[in-house]
């Protein structure tokens, strides 16, 4: 158990492309912290920079009070979960599990305590004498994880550990390893591009995009208040609208199709800017009036709990996804975009506004 | 793994597309093995004049030859010398060249060229490096106090004729080495980096057990070779001396059958050739399928 601090951490590889640069970031003891961003953006990356796999080439980073920038992978108390489970297929579940233990010399009799305890733990005591080539695809990461767990670290990395399974077993293994990691108690650092892991398990997610930070926050700090267009996009599925509008004085916008609306954003200035929402935010108005707009059904997803709909404003594409039921004859539909619920972002960097 | 099922309109066209390496096989194989599993029941004598069928007799008669027990104890010594030698320098070439990270591409070209030189030319390389009268080696040994003479001294012949035939399968166990080394996910050594394994542990107790399949191919490869494809080697360097010191089954074969001109004797001892082959082979094969792949 420690907390992990990347201190002005970077990375730059010899032929001189920078992978990150400036990642701050502080986690606390037992926190589980995501990070997510597309490929090529980083994660991996820093998650690897952390593990002591790939070098850190500014800054530091600090396990506990330890600075551990020079240390081994072996000596900074970290356990990893690999994206293809790296379990040694030479070797029985039972002693994939025990060879980190065996390497730091500790004794026979512990060894077994504790991989029959990560083991009962997993539920894969029966699994113990097999190969791991004989397990499917849950099973060789549930020893993975008990590799982990075995070695008691102070951090859990993983490196997108759900990614080799199938959507079914892989919300199974999202909880899992969510309540794992609450019972351990132990810090864990998550990598994956996946939103919906991040959401879901996060108590921090760390949003990347090129190699550097665009947001930290809670899973609801991130999705009600993104920072960017970039985290407005990425996070939250459907993703949010973004509609080209113009600020035209006095919380007066104006929107594709001749649309206007007026909000309570006096501070905003005057002049091009991009306006999100959410796809579920937007209400569906009963009858035409002042403050509906007008939108032209394209295509309705049926998703069975609920439908997605693909409209449009004007020329501009807006998905929504009601929350309330509505007429599926219908070719136009009068919406209403809830002041509260609006997110405006400059136009040029996409910040928020 | 599930293979295709090939499905040919015409029912002769997949034998008329496998009679060529069937012709191959029937002309070059079949017919001088059968020749030679005839010839090894019956005497000759040596200007071919007279045969005799003898039955089983070139047989018996050769193993209570202390010579031919000799040559198969010479044999089993050079095979696995040469097998150990290549294997493990190429095993190490193998490892340090996978970690190289510039020049990789030149380094592992560099390393197949012997592969590309005849047998005989590598005997002769190596017969001039060790002459000694004229060779670098030969003078480097003497420097030691050593008095290095392959002509007289029957260890230091055998030393140069496995030297000389571990030299020309390194390359070969290389390319299979490196390509073995590459297939092992790199996430592997990285999780028992983690794990607190040291690049020493790592290797003995990660990379070298996946590696086995391998190393238990090229084993029987190498043996193979070393049984059967030496000749040339000895030939050129030795041959066959000092005495009888160098003298493997192969050379005994040839030596018998051409200089001595005992056809019987030599065909039997091609067949008890072929059988050793043969046995390799099932053996190679049975063992590959079963317990090798992870």
């Amino acid at each position: 158990m420690a907390t992990l601090k990347l201190i002005n951490a970077g990375k730059t590889y010899p032929n001189g492309f920078e992978a990150l640069s400036n990642i701050n970031l502080d986690v606390k003891d037992g926190e589980f912290t995501v990070l997510v961003g597309p490929s090529g953006c980083g994660k991996s990356t820093l998650l690897r920079m952390v593990a002591g796999l790939e070098e850190v080439t500014t800054g530091d980073i600090m396990i506990g009070d330890r600075i551990v920038n020079n240390l081994d992978p072996a000596s900074r108390k970290i356990a990893m979960v690999f994206q293809n489970y790296a379990l040694y297929p030479h070797m029985t579940v039972y002693n994939n599990m025990a060879y980190g233990l065996k390497n730091l010399g500790t004794p026979k009799e512990e060894i077994r305590e504790r991989v029959n305890y990560a083991a009962k733990l997993l539920g894969i005591e029966e699994y113990l004498p097999r190969r791991p080539r004989q397990l499917s695809g849950g099973q060789r990461q549930r020893v993975a994880m008990g590799r982990a767990i075995v070695r008691k670290p102070d951090i859990f990395l993983f490196d997108e550990p759900l990614s080799n399974l199938d959507a079914k077993l892989r919300s199974q293994m999202r909880i899992e390893i969510r309540k794992l990691q609450r019972e351990l108690a132990v810090t864990a650092m998550y990598v994956t591009h996946d939103q919906v892991e991040a959401m879901t398990m996060a108590d921090t997610i760390v949003v990347l995009s090129d190699g550097h930070i665009e947001q930290i926050g809670t899973p609801k700090q991130i999705y009600h208040h993104p920072n960017s267009t970039f985290v407005a996009e990425f996070i939250g599925s459907p993703p949010m609208n973004l509609l080209k509008a113009t600020h035209t004085g006095n919380g007066t916008i104006s929107l594709p199709g001749d649309n206007k609306i007026t909000v309570d954003r006096k501070d905003l200035a005057d002049g091009e800017l991009l306006l999100g929402i959410r796809p579920e935010d937007i209400e569906i108005a009963a009858k035409k009036s002042a403050k509906t707009l007008g939108v032209d059904i394209e295509l309705v997803e049926e998703l069975g709990a609920g439908n997605i709909l693909h409209t449009k404003l004007g020329t501009s594409p807006i998905v929504i996804s009601p929350r309330t039921g509505f007429d599926t004859e219908k070719q136009q539909l009068e919406i209403k975009l809830p002041d509260a619920k609006l997110h405006f972002f400059a136009s040029g960097d996409g910040k928020r506004l | 793994m599930r293979t295709k099922r090939v499905t040919f309109r015409h029912p002769w066209l997949p034998y008329l597309l496998v009679l060529p390496q069937l012709i191959i096989t029937v002309v070059f194989f079949i017919w001088p093995a059968s020749q030679a599993l005839y010839q090894s029941v019956l005497q000759q004598d040596p200007f071919g004049l007279k045969v005799t069928f003898v039955g089983m007799d070139n047989f018996i008669e050769l193993f209570h030859d202390p010579l031919y027990l000799a040559s198969f104890k010479t044999t089993v010594i050079f095979a696995s010398a040469t097998a150990f030698l290549s294997l493990s320098l190429a095993l190490l070439l193998a490892v340090v060249a996978d970690s190289v990270v510039k020049g990789k591409g030149f380094y592992q070209g560099v390393m197949i060229w012997p592969y590309a030189v005849a047998p005989a030319v590598a005997g002769v390389l190596w017969w001039f490096m060790f002459n000694p009268t004229v060779g670098i080696m030969a003078y480097v040994i003497d420097q030691t106090g050593y008095k290095w003479n392959h002509f007289l001294n029957g260890t230091d012949a055998m030393i140069l004729i496995t030297i000389s035939a571990a030299w020309k399968q390194i390359s070969y166990n290389f390319l299979f080495f490196l390509a073995g080394l590459q297939a092992i996910p790199k996430s592997l050594i990285e999780a028992a980096a983690i794990d607190a394994a040291g690049p020493i542990k790592r290797f003995w107790t990660i990379i070298f057990p996946l590696l086995s399949p391998t190393t238990f191919f090229l084993l029987v490869v190498n043996i193979v070779f070393a049984f059967f494809e030496t000749f040339a080697i000895v030939h050129a360097t030795t041959a066959g001396g000092p005495g009888q010191d160098t003298t493997i089954l192969v050379y005994k074969v040839w030596r018998d059958a051409f200089e001595a001109l005992d056809l019987g004797g030599s065909a039997a001892q091609s067949v008890i050739l072929m059988i050793i082959v043969i046995a390799m082979t099932v053996i190679q094969f049975r063992y590959i399928e079963r317990k090798v792949e992870y």
